[in-house]
């Protein structure tokens, strides 16, 4: 068989036929472009975390309890039932939590005549000194920093007020997740030590309270003060549903004086090592619960990179799955209309195979004909597919990385290997629904073909 | 070489009890370069030996030897290889490949061969000169005359050199001018490559022209006459 003199033969019928070859290979178009967006835009996802994790190293344990410290404010005020006054805008829940310190602050000076201005301790939260006996109980971590986060209003001095998270936390929590500055400076241990009134602020944040202008230097008002901004993240978008770029960094000392509540939330481990890592992640939840008697274990969180890594590989997963299972169904139906077109072909073609078989054509012949124009049908169908794949993974990931600002750096990631599987499977679609109408074809009687019609 | 029909017989089975006759005790005797004319009234049974004898059926029993083989002994890969290298067609209704020009529906029969593209090509253009249509051979079935396009089937039938025409009604589609030309043409390039011819005909003046002319009647032969 001459396979030059085939494919262009395959290639004029083709151009006869052109509106039933487009609407035959449609379903090969969809199914191959659909495997390879998503593919590629779940690959780009599991880059960047793979990328995020390298950078913070192997040796990280992330401890997180789920219990807010806003929840445990509006519990204690409702408890005391103490009336709110509004003057204390922008931020009503924080205001809760100052009324609550005078409260408590007026009661302590009562009760022993000590008129300091500390954080009220509440019960069965990590404090800043189980932070402290962490730190002796695990050698094996090179740094425990304590984290405390807080919702509240910020606004410009005189400007119109947004929501954002405040984190109290350490100069060294932002060595342990690798933050970045572009302006200013980081915290600093005399921050902690003096509890100032400093906020280093998430790139959005800062564009968001002072546009283009430099914002070191100005304040901002928050937790009903006036916080002197030291320094601006670089921008680092959102990882594990955080968002670094909105967040606001305060001293931890300074958040939990305003809020009035001696609570960590979270602890941001780093370990010496992978092997510390994984004792510190199994030994450390046993810990921290013995601490909080009577706290719902499933209320504390720890995990290390496997687990964020294990986390993101089911979600993906299960992506994956569907997105496949879509394009195998689609790939079916596709195959089905093929072999139907095929049967057509090799119908209307009845007499001219009698003729290639009066003239020399084998039965071999005849059916590698009928398989190559199926399957050539499909590659085509394919390489379309993945050329509109390519177009859909980029236009999509644009559009997410435009619209939510947790993916703006969300970009697909081509793997030569997708293309490669995409037209194997096209090859393979088109040998199984070209293999019943090749036979057919093969096994026609030339005498019977040639009387065809 | 030689072709042998020894009480050949064919039956068409329509159904399990529906079994049509076409052929009974056929036997045959075909030199090389023979021109034999095969007549008889339609149903005879004239289309169904020449399928026979160019290897497009098979006898349902008899035996028929070509060039001393016994056909029931050669593979079905085989008997396609003999039509390809022995055996050339020219069809009543041309049976032309209507979306191939006229070069490449004669070079079709040489694709199924281990030569090269050019060298098909040259072979197919030669055999559209010595039909007179190598102007045309860019052009498609769809526009050329039904005696252009028989041309281009007896092109396509001798491309190969073969050493059997088996021509079906030939000249039965065209007007008596056209018929005749393409009767000449047939009966020249034969002559000219010692292929042995046997055309099944109603006409009865193109029937005439054969040297040996075989007459059937309900599925037997009645007379084999040969002109001195």
């Amino acid at each position: 068989m001459d396979w030059m003199y085939t494919t262009g033969a395959l290639l004029r019928d083709m151009q006869t036929n052109r509106l039933r070859r487009i609407l035959s290979i449609l379903g090969v178009v969809i199914g191959t472009s659909a495997v390879i967006a998503s593919l590629a835009v779940l690959e780009g996802g599991r880059e960047q975390l793979s990328l995020h994790l390298e950078r913070l190293g192997v040796n990280m344990v992330f401890l997180e309890d789920r219990l807010r410290p806003e929840t445990v404010i509006t519990h204690e005020y409702r408890r005391d039932q103490v009336t709110l006054s509004q003057e204390a805008a922008p931020d009503s829940t924080t205001a809760k939590g100052r009324i609550l310190v005078k409260r408590r602050m007026a009661e302590a000076s009562e009760s022993s005549g000590d008129s300091e201005n500390v954080p009220v301790p509440i019960h069965g939260v990590l404090r800043m000194r189980d932070v402290s006996a962490l730190r002796a109980r695990f050698p094996g971590a090179n740094m425990i920093e304590p984290v405390m986060t807080h919702w509240s209003d910020v606004a410009q001095a005189g400007g119109s007020p947004f929501g954002a998270r405040i984190e109290g936390g350490t100069p060294a929590g932002a060595v342990v997740r690798d933050l970045q500055i572009t302006e200013g400076r980081h915290l600093i241990e005399t921050d902690i030590d003096h509890s100032e009134k400093v906020c280093v602020l998430g790139a959005e944040a800062a564009d968001k309270l002072f546009g283009q202008s430099a914002a070191v230097g100005r304040t901002v008002s928050m937790l009903g003060s006036r916080w002197r901004v030291v320094g601006v993240l670089a921008q680092k978008g959102t990882m594990m549903r955080f968002d670094y770029d909105r967040l606001i960094i305060v001293p931890i000392t300074s958040l939990q004086e305003r809020t009035g509540v001696d609570m960590v939330n979270a602890l941001l481990i780093q370990a010496r090592d992978g092997e510390a890592a994984s004792r510190i992640r199994t030994e450390l939840k046993a810990e921290v619960l013995a601490r909080l008697h009577g706290r719902d274990p499933e209320e504390i969180r720890i995990f290390c990179q496997d687990d964020l890594v294990a986390q993101y590989g089911r979600t993906m997963s299960t992506f994956r799955i569907l997105t496949i299972s879509i394009a195998a169904f689609s790939l079916l139906v596709s195959g089905i209309g093929i072999m139907n077109i095929m049967l057509v072909s090799v119908r209307e073609r009845t007499r001219e195979i009698g003729v290639w078989k009066a003239v020399g054509a084998t039965d071999a012949d005849v059916l590698s004909f009928f398989l190559a124009e199926s399957v050539l049908t499909c590659v085509l169908g394919g390489t379309i597919g993945i050329f509109l794949g390519v177009l859909l993974a980029s236009e999509a990931s644009g559009f997410v990385a435009n619209s939510v600002s947790e993916m703006s750096t969300w970009t697909p990631v081509f793997h030569p290997v997708f293309f490669g599987l995409s037209l194997g499977t096209t090859i393979l679609v088109g040998l199984l629904s070209g293999i019943f109408p090749a036979i057919v074809a093969a096994h026609l009687e030339p005498t019977e073909a040639l009387r065809y019609g | 070489m030689q072709l042998e029909l020894t009480g050949v017989e064919k039956t068409y089975n329509i159904s399990d009890s529906v079994k049509v006759p076409a052929l009974s005790g056929i036997d045959l005797r075909i030199e090389a370069g023979e021109f034999v004319s095969l007549v008889g009234p339609s149903g005879c049974g004239k289309s169904t030996l020449l399928s026979i004898l160019g290897l497009l059926t098979w006898p349902t029993a008899g035996c028929y030897s070509f060039d001393g083989r016994d056909t029931r002994t050669v593979s079905r890969r085989d008997q396609a290889r003999w039509r390809g290298d022995a055996i050339g067609f020219i069809f009543q209704s041309y049976n032309l490949l209507p979306r191939e020009s006229a070069w490449r529906n004669v070079m079709f029969p040489l694709s199924f061969r281990a030569n090269t593209r050019s060298t098909r090509k040259t072979a197919a253009m030669h055999a559209l000169e010595a039909v007179g249509l190598a102007h045309r051979a860019d052009h498609f079935p769809s526009q050329m005359s039904g005696g252009e396009q028989q041309r281009v089937a007896v092109a396509r039938a001798l491309v190969n050199r073969p050493r059997l025409l088996i021509a079906d009604e030939p000249t039965g589609n065209l007007d008596s001018a056209t018929g005749k030309e393409i009767l000449n043409l047939i009966m020249r390039l034969a002559t000219e490559y010692g292929t042995a011819v046997i055309m099944a005909t109603h006409d009865a003046s193109v029937a005439s022209r054969a040297r040996r002319k075989v007459t059937m009647s309900d599925g037997r032969i009645i007379s084999d006459a040969r002109k001195e």
